[in-house]
């Protein structure tokens, strides 16, 4: 698989660009992949892994090829499967015989974006290139949900292409901006987490660039993923919530209940509505008296550190004009 | 009433208010949107009572009884 983008002397392309398609199982990935490559694809492991490695080709009018790679589907990047392993890998370019793609194109279930967007942004967090294929407005629209793509791309900083990638719907305009060599890489990390959460980031990710083994641009969002990993045994060490009862020593945690939002983007807007059913509260937001969070004991990571602290993609953070109407399932 | 989300029965909602999970589990049930606060519906029990299939914000979610009995939820009247 390595010889394209190697050795290839005097010839023609000197390497293809190498694009990746990310997106939660069920996003329509694959048929988004289908449609960029019909069958010109190629289907193998990643060494020493049983995780499928398709790649395919997508031929552009000017006849340049362009490699297409397809992940495998996953939720999050925090790496517990060895499929989430294998993405986060790729797109950190620490995969042997499969170069940091110069692109991602991230497949959202435009039915369920709430769920399909936290992925999403740990990807752009990651810095490369990406444009975002909304997929499944049929779906959508046959929910009764309507989705401002043009608004999404302001919030997301990369273009948003709407498709119907069964229908082939909109997978031109797909090929169209792929076949750009410049685009933009996704804005730095728009939100902040928690001040002392913020110092560990940068801690971690000082001691990640002297490892010189992560892009700068992934940089920091390597070093809150780890910390979401690292950090999760906090969870167990304190608050009970509500009707707790003592803390318990161990498997007992709390759901979490804040996902810290982009300052500008808290409080504003509504995926989901009912800000009651979801209290919600930041760490700012938190009363001083009877918080719940306070450490306890030392040794332990600081609350802060808990990884719920970076689950941001949620309804009350999207900014007012990104509608997605009520769930005609939705009681209540 | 704070019960398990696997006591719930079909139609009925619950609140997301603690997850009693290891780690790993934990992590993975938050990430596939069960946080607390989060409205959750059972939607049916598979024929002996596993998986047990749920409906969170806009979509469908399946899990082993074994993991719906580490979240518990308030119960909605």
């Amino acid at each position: 698989m390595n010889q394209r983008r190697r050795g290839a002397p005097t010839t023609k392309q000197v390497s293809k660009r190498l694009v990746a398609l990310a997106g939660n199982p069920n996003s329509g990935k694959t048929t988004v992949f289908n449609a960029l490559t019909g069958l010109r694809q190629k289907v193998g492991n990643y060494a020493g892994v049983t995780v499928e490695k398709k790649l395919g080709l997508l031929t552009l009018p000017d006849g340049t090829t362009i490699e297409i790679l397809d992940l495998p589907g996953a939720y999050s990047l925090t790496a517990r499967s060895p499929e989430e392993q294998i993405a986060r890998n790729v797109l950190l370019g620490e995969v042997p015989d499969t170069p940091r793609p110069d692109l991602v194109v991230l497949v959202v279930d435009g039915s369920n974006l709430e769920r399909n967007l936290y992925l999403a942004t740990q990807v752009l967090d990651m810095g490369l290139p990406a444009i975002i294929a909304l997929n499944m407005m049929d779906v959508a629209q046959g929910r009764g949900l309507q989705v401002d793509a043009a608004q999404l791309e302001r919030w997301l900083g990369v273009p948003v292409v709407p498709l119907i990638a069964s229908k082939g719907v909109g997978i031109d305009r797909l090929k169209e901006l792929i076949a750009r060599s410049e685009l933009p890489r996704p804005p730095a990390r728009r939100w902040k987490a928690a001040p002392e959460v913020e110092e560990a980031i940068q801690t971690v990710a000082q001691a990640l660039r002297r490892t010189g083994t992560v892009p700068e641009e992934a940089v920091e969002a390597e070093a809150i993923r780890l910390i979401g990993l690292e950090g999760t045994p906090s969870l167990l060490q304190e608050r009970g919530g509500p009707g707790a009862g003592p803390s318990r020593p161990t498997g007992t945690g709390a759901a979490p209940s804040c996902r810290p939002l982009p300052g500008h983007l808290r409080g504003r807007g509504s995926l989901r509505v009912d800000p009651k059913s979801h209290p919600r509260s930041g760490p700012s937001e938190r009363s001083p008296a009877g918080d719940p969070e306070r450490p306890r004991g030392s040794g332990a990571h600081p609350p802060s550190l808990r990884p719920d602290r970076f689950y941001r993609v949620d309804g009350a953070g999207l900014p007012d004009g990104l509608h997605v109407g009520d769930d005609p399932r939705r009681l209540d | 009433m704070m019960v398990r989300l696997s006591e719930l029965r079909p139609g009925q909602v619950g609140i997301v208010q603690r997850i009693e999970a290891d780690d790993a589990l934990r992590l993975r049930l938050m990430e596939m949107g069960l946080l607390r606060g989060e409205r959750v519906r059972v939607l049916k029990y598979a024929p002996l009572g596993d998986p047990i299939e749920l409906e969170v914000g806009l979509y469908h979610l399946s899990l082993r009884r074994r993991e719906a009995e580490t979240i518990l939820v308030e119960m909605e009247p």
